[in-house]
């Protein structure tokens, strides 16, 4: 059979038009739901995001009636204004001050919105790693979760969401100057795959693309979701899963009205982010057997070194997260892009006063890349007193892969041509004349690192064998019938690459399986992918 | 031209706490304005109102905190009477104490909340408003979302 191809280069990457727009949008506002609503439908996906919006639209498509509970809002790309501050508020769950509590404390940025995390993230597409894949099957019974097995479900996604690489003319001073002195030291990499369609580099990926160009679930697959009969319901908070007979009965949330909506359904699907799903699942009494519900958190820690040139970069032009280098990947040490406008940058620069006030009114010459460590560290996830409390301290493996890392970065600044290097390590001075010896002449532990992460996984970790798991290798949770979880927490192992198409992936497979369909066989290829 | 819509969160107090640490930890002199003729205290105050309730009350307590801290640690003054280099010594005192945490956090709010100063961003180089006119066209253009 010839397979068909699907380009994944600089026109994919650039082409704006052609957008898929439903005949009408299906959203029901919760605000709008006083008292008490009831719907029966046949499947309750409960998250717009990764994991929620693919199933939702796969099992619309395939027949099933489905109401989507999202507890953020709809956002017009033309509300949103290129002002990282000022939508910051907007579009991320609690201004974006979620924490963890430990040595040390690292936010983790969430999306709340429909789109969920996939609106606020960059937009980077991995796959899943093999070695990975093949983890999970010796060490959790995810037998049939192989690299041939889930290619058809990576390729759908592929395709729903536009997966092509940066082209280089998009991909920012900051990119340039990296892959220049990766290039000269040996060190390999190159430009990103993002789920993106006429990216023209506005630089604000996470806050709210204003062109429309970063393919989020939101405006992806929640239309195709509308167009199949679904129905989104934003501004609604689950609160239980109702059962009865070892079976799901309902949906129970709460409205932003102060209203009650019951969401009578064959199939709930728990979608709701690694975070939050443990404390649906405990409200509900379901996933506590295993006593693994809200442990085995992994959260991939990254930080920035900024790195400050004689040439003007703007750095907030051009795709803040374009390029990466992989050499240190089999260390659990990756390198990705990160960079932004002046108050993005300035809220994670290191230094106070002047010394801080000096290197911002640098901003324009100083390039910014980021090391994301694969953790050997795990938290754990609970609801105390009304509040979910993460509890995560940095391993000092994970330190001293920062400390290495951050040398690795600074000698590709210096290689590209850098007067000096700031890396967020407590207690490191600036570095200058391409000497890293400050920050490799000392050991630098979990308390010296400044962090923050965004791939939080694994806290209702799926898995063979029931005293281990939470769900099953179907993301069923165990011992529970039409109950199914697809987001990060089912993720059993931290990845060390982005996890979005892995979601996505997992999620699409859930729903195929859920309409009794043998995998997508007619996918195009993709001629190149990460 | 500096925006100035009320306070939804801080008490006027806290505000000028909060301007007092953003002042020192952001150090501004010219070309950059004195954080007095930005909305820095304004956008602080609207991100507290969308975070929640735990983060808001030990916001606002650590910035109580942070003003009589220098008394504790032998300075003469609390911290808004202080000149900006003492403010930032004492800070960094404070910050190696108990209240380590809570100086990072609100420092890193400060330093957000300032440089998402419009006429701050402008001065940096950096244009929102060319970005999303671009935006708008294509979207209608091209009849994207």
């Amino acid at each position: 059979m010839t397979r068909r191809l699907r380009d994944t280069g600089a026109t994919t990457y650039e082409d704006g038009t052609g957008t898929f727009h439903p005949d009408e949008r299906r959203l029901v506002a919760g605000r709008t739901l006083a008292g008490e609503t009831i719907i029966t439908v046949d499947a309750c996906v409960i998250g717009s995001g990764a994991g929620g919006a693919p199933v939702a639209k796969e099992l619309a498509e395939g027949g099933m009636r489905v109401a989507i509970l999202e507890e953020g809002d709809w956002h017009e790309a033309s509300t949103f204004t290129a002002r990282p501050r000022d939508m910051t508020p907007r579009l991320y769950r609690d201004s974006a001050q979620v924490m963890t509590i430990g040595t040390p404390p690292i936010p983790l940025p969430l999306g709340k919105a429909v789109g969920g995390t996939t609106l606020i993230n960059s937009g980077t597409c991995f796959r899943t790693p093999p070695h990975i894949l093949r983890q999970w099957r010796e060490d959790h019974g995810l037998t049939d979760l192989t690299t041939a097995t889930m290619d058809p479900f990576f390729r759908r996604v592929e395709r729903e969401v536009n997966v092509s690489q940066v082209p280089e003319h998009l991909a920012g001073a900051s990119a340039r100057l990296v892959l220049e002195g990766a290039k000269k030291l040996g060190l390999s990499g190159g430009h990103l795959f993002r789920n993106a369609k006429g990216c023209v580099g506005s630089g604000v990926c996470a806050f709210g693309c204003p062109t429309g160009a970063k393919q989020h679930t939101g405006i992806t697959y929640v239309p195709r979701a509308w167009a199949a009969g679904a129905t989104t319901y934003t501004g609604v908070q689950a609160q239980r899963i109702g059962h009865q007979g070892g079976r799901v009965t309902e949906v129970v949330a709460k409205t932003a009205a102060g209203g009650t909506l019951r969401v009578r359904c064959r199939h709930a699907i728990i979608a709701a982010g690694t975070l939050l799903t443990p404390a649906l699942l405990e409200a509900s009494g379901l996933g506590h057997a295993s006593g693994q519900l809200g442990r085995n958190l992994s959260i991939h820690p990254a930080s920035a070194a900024r790195a400050v040139f004689d040439e003007d970069l703007d750095p907030w032009s051009g795709v803040p997260q374009s390029a990466y280098i992989d050499a240190l990947q089999n260390e659990g040490i990756m390198f990705e892009g990160i960079s932004g406008p002046p108050d993005q940058t300035a809220a994670s620069t290191p230094r106070a006063g002047a010394e801080h006030r000096e290197l911002m009114l640098k901003a324009r010459r100083t390039a910014s890349f980021g090391v994301m460590v694969h953790d050997t560290g795990r938290g754990t996830v609970k609801r105390q007193l009304g509040q979910t409390v993460i509890r995560y301290d940095l391993h000092p493996d994970d330190a001293a892969r920062f400390q290495k890392g951050m040398a690795t970065l600074a000698e590709v600044f210096f290689a590209a041509g850098a007067r000096e290097v700031i890396v967020p390590l407590a207690g490191v001075p600036t570095l200058r004349n391409g000497d890293v010896t400050p920050l490799t002449g000392r050991p630098i532990q979990p308390k010296h690192v400044a962090a923050m992460a965004f791939h939080p996984l694994g806290t209702a970790r799926a898995g063979a064998d029931p005293t281990t798991s939470v769900v099953d290798p179907d993301l069923r949770v165990h011992g529970i019938e039409g109950i199914h979880v697809s987001d990060g927490s089912v993720v059993p192992s931290s990845l060390g690459v982005n996890p979005q198409i892995t979601i996505m992936a997992l999620a699409t497979r859930l729903a195929y399986s859920l309409l009794n369909k043998p995998a997508p066989d007619h996918e195009p290829v993709p001629t190149a992918i990460a | 031209m500096r925006r100035t819509p009320g306070l939804a969160v801080l008490r006027p107090r806290e505000a000028s706490i909060f301007a007092a640490f953003c002042d020192a930890v952001v150090a501004p002199v010219p070309p950059l304005p004195a954080v007095r003729d930005t909305d820095a205290a304004f956008a602080f105050d609207t991100g507290l109102a969308a975070a929640p309730a735990a983060n808001r009350a030990a916001l606002r307590a650590a910035l109580l905190a942070l003003e009589l801290a220098p008394l504790a640690l032998g300075y003469s003054a609390r911290l808004r009477r202080l000149d900006s280099a003492q403010r930032l010594t004492a800070l960094d005192r404070i910050e190696r104490g108990p209240l380590g945490d809570a100086v990072k956090g609100l420092r890193a709010l400060a330093h957000l909340s300032y440089y998402g100063d419009p006429a701050v961003t402008r001065l940096l180089g950096y244009d929102p408003d060319a970005v999303v006119a671009r935006a708008t066209e294509l979207r209608y253009l091209e009849h994207r979302w």
